[in-house]
């Protein structure tokens, strides 16, 4: 096999720290991390296809991340009660919601979760899945449908809701303590979060683009997304967070969020399509769902090129 | 004037259908009856179209196709009891037409 010097005519750099800036091809060695680094070019964000899931819906549940997903709930009709996995490439039914319900909160991962409020008229039903069941928990203070939630199953954040709610509570794994409310009421909006003290909130009805950061105490307006819309999928943390699909317009736009301004980017490919929901972090996510497309349609998010560290293993 | 669209109608399989390389330098919109937009006179879209083995169609034979899909799920929405129509929810509102683009 031909040596990296043989092929460029000067060895790979031995440096102790990432160069603050490289251009494409560069190629060095992390004696510090250990990481053999390459500058794969300028990140590039798209979204391919991914496996269709068993049953078509929308304005459904979701948590996880893009390779362990976890889909439940949803309407059409008087709220759905499927609950299914995804693996990274198909979808695999597994056991149902106690309460079918759509336009319902989700929070946690693939193994543990939390469904949160939902159904019509608006429900507090809260259920905790374990990765084999759903358990009914104690209930949201407020009854809503439309919200949003995120963080985990014993550290979460439910927000907004139907009519334009404001209402914020926090779960601690127990119960659910009312906290101060959003700046802006809303429903139908997009959310993302790892905890109950750090979150972010955007978009929302009836085509909303206000962004409000959570630091555990208060909701502070920052800056709008490009394109206020309503029922949107949503993923990642306060300071790197993912907005895609939604509606007005059904063009399936998507942005990203860098812990200050929103950037478009790539849109999905599935277009007339709303109420899909999403999971997963910024550079790595999932749209699953949708109204107006048949509800089966998945589609991956990744962000490729950028500074990369090759696996030497 | 010159058509920036083409439609071709290939039913989605799943991973692989769109690949990340390509939806990064092709602008795709799929609508319902599998029906899928892509950019006229490309190269990349028509060797995708020629991978997904999708069926060209008009604009007019596009827009029919969507149309029966869309028409079914509108007649579905109105059939539905006015408590689960949702009204409360801005977003749960009846199915629109889609019109397609040349």
């Amino acid at each position: 096999m031909a040596k990296y010097k043989d092929i460029h005519g000067f060895k790979i750099q031995n440096v102790s720290s990432d160069p603050p800036t490289s251009v494409a091809g560069d190629m060095w060695y992390n004696s510090t991390s250990g990481d053999l680094k390459v500058n794969l070019g300028t990140p590039v964000g798209a979204w391919s296809t991914g496996g269709a899931m068993n049953t078509g819906r929308y304005a459904l549940g979701s948590a996880g991340t893009q390779t362990a997903a976890l889909a439940f709930g949803g309407l059409p009709g008087s709220g759905q009660t499927e609950t299914e996995t995804y693996n990274g490439s198909s979808w695999t039914e597994v056991n149902d919601l106690n309460t079918a319900r759509g336009y319902l909160g989700g929070a946690g991962t693939q193994t543990a979760a939390l469904a949160i409020g939902g159904g019509v008229p608006g429900q507090a039903i809260v259920e905790s899945w374990n990765g084999s069941n759903w358990t009914e928990v104690n209930d949201l203070n407020t009854a809503r449908f439309g919200l949003a939630a995120s963080g985990t199953q014993t550290s979460s954040l439910a927000y907004g809701g139907a009519p334009n709610q404001n209402v914020t509570e926090t779960w601690n794994g127990t119960n659910w303590t009312e906290v101060n409310n959003l700046n802006t009421g809303r429903n139908t909006l997009g959310g993302a979060g790892d905890s109950n003290t750090s979150a972010i909130a955007f978009g929302g009805a009836p085509g909303n683009p206000a962004t409000e950061l959570w630091n555990g105490s208060n909701w502070t307006e920052v800056n709008n997304m490009n394109n206020g819309r309503k029922d949107l999928g949503s993923a990642g943390i306060k300071t790197a967070a993912l907005a895609f699909g939604g509606t007005p317009p059904d063009s399936g736009k998507t942005e990203l969020w860098n812990g200050t301004n929103w950037a478009e980017t790539t849109s999905l490919n599935v277009s007339g399509n709303e109420a899909q929901r999403g999971c997963g972090v910024q550079t790595s996510a999932l749209c699953f769902g949708g109204q107006g497309g048949g509800g089966t349609a998945t589609e991956e998010w990744n962000i490729t090129g950028g500074v990369s560290t090759i696996d030497a293993s | 004037m010159a058509k920036t669209k083409q439609y071709c109608v290939a039913e989605n399989w799943g991973k692989g259908f769109i690949e990340h390389s390509e939806s990064s330098r092709i602008k795709f919109a799929g609508y319902p009856g599998n029906v899928w937009q892509v950019p006229a006179y490309n190269k990349g879209a028509n060797l995708w179209i020629h991978k997904v083995l999708g069926t060209v169609k008009t604009l007019a034979e596009a827009q029919a196709i969507v149309d029966v899909e869309v028409t079914a799920v509108q007649t579905a929405w109105d059939a539905l009891p006015d408590a689960e129509k949702a009204p409360a929810v801005e977003g749960n509102t009846r199915p629109a037409d889609i019109i397609l683009e040349e």
